[in-house]
């Protein structure tokens, strides 16, 4: 379905459109809240974030625009609804939040949605394999740099390094001029 | 003006084909708890009429509220030189790139910490370290010795990887050198009771802080190691080691003297 078609349905209150992003979405959003949060939050815990990200979404459609990655949207409200439910433990959970908000990289671009997600592609695809599988891992499922220094058996230290360094270059991808 | 778009929203747009492990949770509870949650809020909505006055009492509220803080702040500037945390000042402060506490050195002393490189914007930029060959500093520890003899004595550690061990004094300080004046380290991995240890010994690293500074001086997979450091100028000087293998290293029998 049309991401334009999604919004306007969810705007006229059609709740089946609601069923269908849910459908759609919710293990990417479980895999988000999981991967950002590992281990203080229960399995509860992310049925409960996703679901009140979607209830989010719901009361909050009047609002939505329709140039912008509902995806986007919904992984941007499941990672505030995270960070909520982690202050709300305390002090265990503080250094958690803050380094999930570290993480954190606003894009000075004046480019429209569409096209920054044909650049970020672009991006992607001449990345070497390595260097593309470190941004997707970090990016789009959110996992954190200890988990991914793990898995791909190596330190965190250098996967930080080696993040910093591939979000400089694709910033400067993204923030350069509109093309005409 | 457009809202600025974070890296992790824009990087949702994208369609990943790799199947999603749903980590045990349940995808049909999650479902039925929104619309159950939905339906409740339906039935609990306000009458559209009482719209208007509860957006004038919220207005109300908030004006207060800001008028009653202004106040406060002001009278706190003026009694008693309190005044609002400014956000970029804050943003102005570097962070240091490493920090050496001397609380955990020292179990009775106030809690502090002892900057070993300062704030420098220089040693913070990534290039930098990468085109200098300088350690990116991650997860810091330090080792205290207990001094016997003309040494000091380590106690046994365990390190994990790309973890670094400053070796400190009892007092948390390094080791002032004149030039030229040597400072000798021997260790000894312990591969008999770790039992992720390669049996010859696991790739470690040793190195210097200088003054601030840190430098690599060798890195191996021996078992024992022994390095004497002769400094070129007179500075303060810590021994590090950096765990380079892909399991946890137990480090014994380690000592620093000046032979």
């Amino acid at each position: 379905m049309e991401q334009e078609q999604l919004v306007r349905q969810l705007r006229q209150g059609d709740s089946n459109a609601l069923r269908g992003l849910m459908a759609l979405y919710t293990p990417y959003l479980c895999t988000v809240a999981a991967n950002l949060a590992v281990p203080p939050l229960t399995a509860q815990d992310v049925e409960e974030i996703v679901s009140d990200a979607f209830i989010r979404l719901w009361r909050h459609r009047q609002d939505l625009d329709p140039e912008r990655s509902l995806k986007g949207y919904l992984v941007r409200i499941t990672r505030n609804l995270v960070v909520d439910t982690l202050r709300s433990r305390k002090a265990d959970c503080l250094p958690l939040v803050d380094e999930i908000l570290e993480q954190e990289s606003p894009l000075e671009t004046q480019l429209e949605q569409q096209e920054a997600v044909r650049r970020l592609k672009t991006h992607l695809e001449a990345l070497s394999p390595v260097d593309r599988e470190l941004l997707l891992r970090f990016y789009y499922y959110n996992q954190r740099t200890a988990t991914i220094a793990r898995e791909l058996e190596t330190s965190p230290g250098a996967v930080r390094v080696r993040l910093f360094r591939l979000r400089a270059q694709l910033k400067k991808d993204l923030e350069g001029e509109e093309l005409q | 003006m457009k809202e600025p778009m974070e890296l992790h929203e824009l990087f949702a747009s994208l369609d990943d084909p790799r199947q999603i492990d749903l980590q045990g949770v349940n995808a049909q509870k999650i479902q039925n708890r929104t619309l159950e949650q939905l339906a409740l809020l339906d039935q609990n909505e306000r009458p559209a009429h009482r719209f208007p006055r509860k957006l004038f009492l919220t207005g109300l509220a908030a004006a207060l509220a800001v008028v009653l803080a202004a106040c406060a702040c002001a009278v706190s500037a003026r009694v008693w030189g309190v005044r609002l945390f400014d956000r970029q000042e804050k943003q102005q402060l570097q962070k240091p790139l490493y920090a050496v506490s001397t609380s955990t050195s020292q179990p009775g002393e106030e809690s502090g910490e002892r900057l070993l490189a300062g704030f420098s914007a220089e040693i913070l930029d990534v290039d930098w370290l990468e085109k200098n060959d300088i350690l990116f500093f991650d997860e810091v520890g330090t080792v205290c010795g207990v001094a016997s003899g003309d040494g000091m004595e380590f106690p046994s550690f365990v390190f994990d990887n790309g973890e670094i061990a400053i070796l400190t004094k009892e007092d948390g300080s390094g080791w002032v050198l004149e030039e030229n004046s040597p400072l000798a380290l021997s260790l000894r991995q312990n591969t008999k009771d770790n039992p992720q240890a390669s049996p010859g010994g696991d790739r470690l690293s040793l190195g210097v802080i200088v003054d601030g500074l840190p430098h690599e001086l060798t890195c191996g997979k021996d078992a024992e190691l022994e390095y004497t450091y002769i400094p070129d100028k007179a500075a303060e000087v810590y021994f590090y080691v950096q765990n380079f293998s892909a399991g946890p290293i137990v480090i014994e029998d380690a000592e620093i003297a000046t032979p």
